[in-house]
């Protein structure tokens, strides 16, 4: 193959997408502070997919969960069970499932373990019994553990799941121009085709109210669909765009603003930080209102309270989780109360490699 | 070949605004960079912003009289990787299906090989593939880019695309 060739091909593999007409004018009013940043989407999906997801399923966790057992590492052959008896979840005293990837380079080397930090001690263990065999994932990434459901004991594929956690959406997509929402059933290990559309199918939040899912043929602009599980219905939804948050005239001019995702309420936490400046304010809220904010954090940067909620939020039954991977630190929040710090022991070291890092997130309701 | 993008002559530091004004011509090449190397429009939306925030705060590191285009670039290519870094799953998805859709059926096999292949190498070996060979940009700027001299910069191409092999054959590449 000669050069211009494989040009043209890298550009076929890779794709031509234009940068949105927006995207400038947004860089323009950001630099002069004078509207609110547009919301980081990557964050806000991941988030809401989680937050939804888990705000859905943490409220039903306690009707589903039996007791809380001191084990930290679930039973080696997972069995989704169901308890009818209540149990209140303490989030100082509750088992929290995240994933951690030990990475470094260039060359690239990552690794991933998957566990649950006590939230009483802090200590990570890592989830001996983890495994994804026999779960069906979206073809759009590989098979990656990306939840763990309580309810059916065993980390999922998808952090799409149903609201009693026994079910999760997955894509297959047996064409580049048709994808499919599938809802696979842990209990049952059943499968069916739920709803299919044409191009891309990406499956978003799963709540009490049915799937969220964007669909759209390559190359325009996607659809947002409210797809009904039980039956494959599906009704057009519209998103609002209204930002996560209103610049005040008294914020710094020099703060970075992050969206971490969902308080479960449907707000938006945000992020006002400046890492590179100690002493800079360090402000983590949601709007109520517009302008009307409800502080979660507020300090300065390098405080004693070192909150920097880098690994972003996820909220259940108990209230929010922070995972700070400046700290190696879980922090917990929840309306009314105060932010309390939970120090991780027990995670793997850094590698001795160029550039290592160890990064947490977090993978499920506490339970 | 795809023009590599408009370079401003230089950049203003007066202000924020005037800052704003003068890179916003670097906008368009540094989401193409960012959505070659995150796989995702919404990401590469997101990654374009924060790196033109950073690079108003890293004003101080640009050399007056230097080429605006790498600098800019490498701040966005860094951001690409805090990205991926921050990530979850969106960060570890491989590439869709839709712009092979756009494709001739004969040639959607080599396409998507050649995504396979790009998906499975290290970010730095396909950062300097697509600096290199989808942004079009000549080995000096690659260089600046990845802040390396030329020569490495030559080293870093042809050691990603033997990588690359035996996915993909490439012959008589130019030093240019």
């Amino acid at each position: 193959m000669d050069e211009a060739r494989f040009r043209a091909l890298m550009r076929e593999a890779i794709g031509e997408e234009l940068m949105p007409p927006w995207l400038a004018s947004t860089v323009r009013t950001r630099l002069g502070a004078r509207a609110p940043a547009r919301p980081n989407r990557r964050l806000v999906y991941a988030a809401a997919a989680a937050a939804v997801a888990l705000l859905a399923g943490g409220l039903i966790v306690p009707q589903l969960l039996p007791h809380r057992s001191n084990a930290v590492v679930p039973a080696t052959s997972p069995s989704p069970v169901a308890s009818p008896t209540p149990t209140a979840v303490d989030p100082a005293n509750c088992t929290l499932p995240i994933s951690v990837e030990i990475g470094s380079g260039p060359p690239e080397h990552i690794t991933r373990e998957y566990g649950f930090v006590d939230t009483q001690t802090g200590r990570f263990t890592v989830d001996g019994s983890a495994s994804l065999d026999g779960l069906p994932h979206s073809t759009y990434w590989p098979a990656v553990f990306l939840f763990y459901s309580p309810q059916a004991r065993r980390w999922l594929p998808s952090n799409v799941v149903s609201p009693g956690g026994l079910s999760y959406a997955w894509v297959r997509q047996p064409s580049p121009a048709r994808g499919e929402l599938h809802v696979y059933d842990v209990v049952s290990g059943s499968d069916r085709t739920v709803w299919s559309a044409a191009g891309d199918v990406i499956a978003l939040t799963w709540d009490t109210t049915g799937i969220r899912v964007d669909a759209g043929p390559p190359n325009t602009s996607t659809t947002s669909w409210l797809v009904d599980p039980a039956n494959g219905t599906a009704a057009r939804v519209s998103v609002s765009h209204r930002p996560p948050f209103v610049l005040l005239p008294t914020d710094p001019r020099n703060a970075h603003f992050t969206t971490l995702g969902s308080d479960g309420q449907g707000h938006e936490i945000v992020w006002m930080y400046n890492l590179d400046q100690p002493g800079s304010p360090d402000w983590v809220f949601y709007e109520t209102a517009p302008s009307q904010r409800v502080t979660i954090y507020r300090g300065t940067q390098g405080d004693a309270m070192a909150f920097d909620p880098t690994g972003g939020v996820m909220a259940d039954s108990t209230g929010v989780w922070f995972a700070d991977n400046v700290h190696h630190t879980l922090f917990h929040w929840r309306e009314g109360g105060t932010l309390t710090r939970v120090g991780i022991s027990g995670l793997p070291p850094a590698p001795s490699a160029p550039h290592p890092y160890v990064d947490v997130s977090l993978s499920g309701p506490c339970f | 070949m795809i023009e590599a993008g408009v370079s401003p002559a230089s950049l203003a530091f007066d202000d924020e605004l005037s800052f704003a004004g003068s890179i916003e011509p670097l906008l368009p090449i540094g989401f193409r960079l960012a959505y070659a190397m995150l796989r995702s429009r919404e990401d590469a939306e997101d990654a374009v912003q924060e790196a033109a925030m950073k690079a108003w705060h890293r004003r101080r590191t640009f050399r007056a009289g230097a080429e605006p285009r790498p600098w800019f670039l490498a701040i966005v290519a860094n951001q690409c990787r805090m990205a991926r870094r921050r990530k979850g799953w969106e960060s570890l998805r491989e590439a869709t299906t839709a712009e092979a859709a756009a494709t001739g059926p004969a040639e959607f096999e080599e396409a998507d090989g050649l995504r396979r292949a790009l998906a499975r190498l290290s970010r730095e070996d396909r950062l300097a593939l697509v600096l290199r060979f989808y942004l079009d940009l000549p080995n000096e700027e690659v260089a600046r880019t990845l802040n390396v001299s030329p020569a490495a910069a030559r080293v870093r191409v042809h050691r990603a695309l033997r990588r690359l092999r035996p996915a993909m054959e490439i012959e008589g590449l130019s030093d240019g």
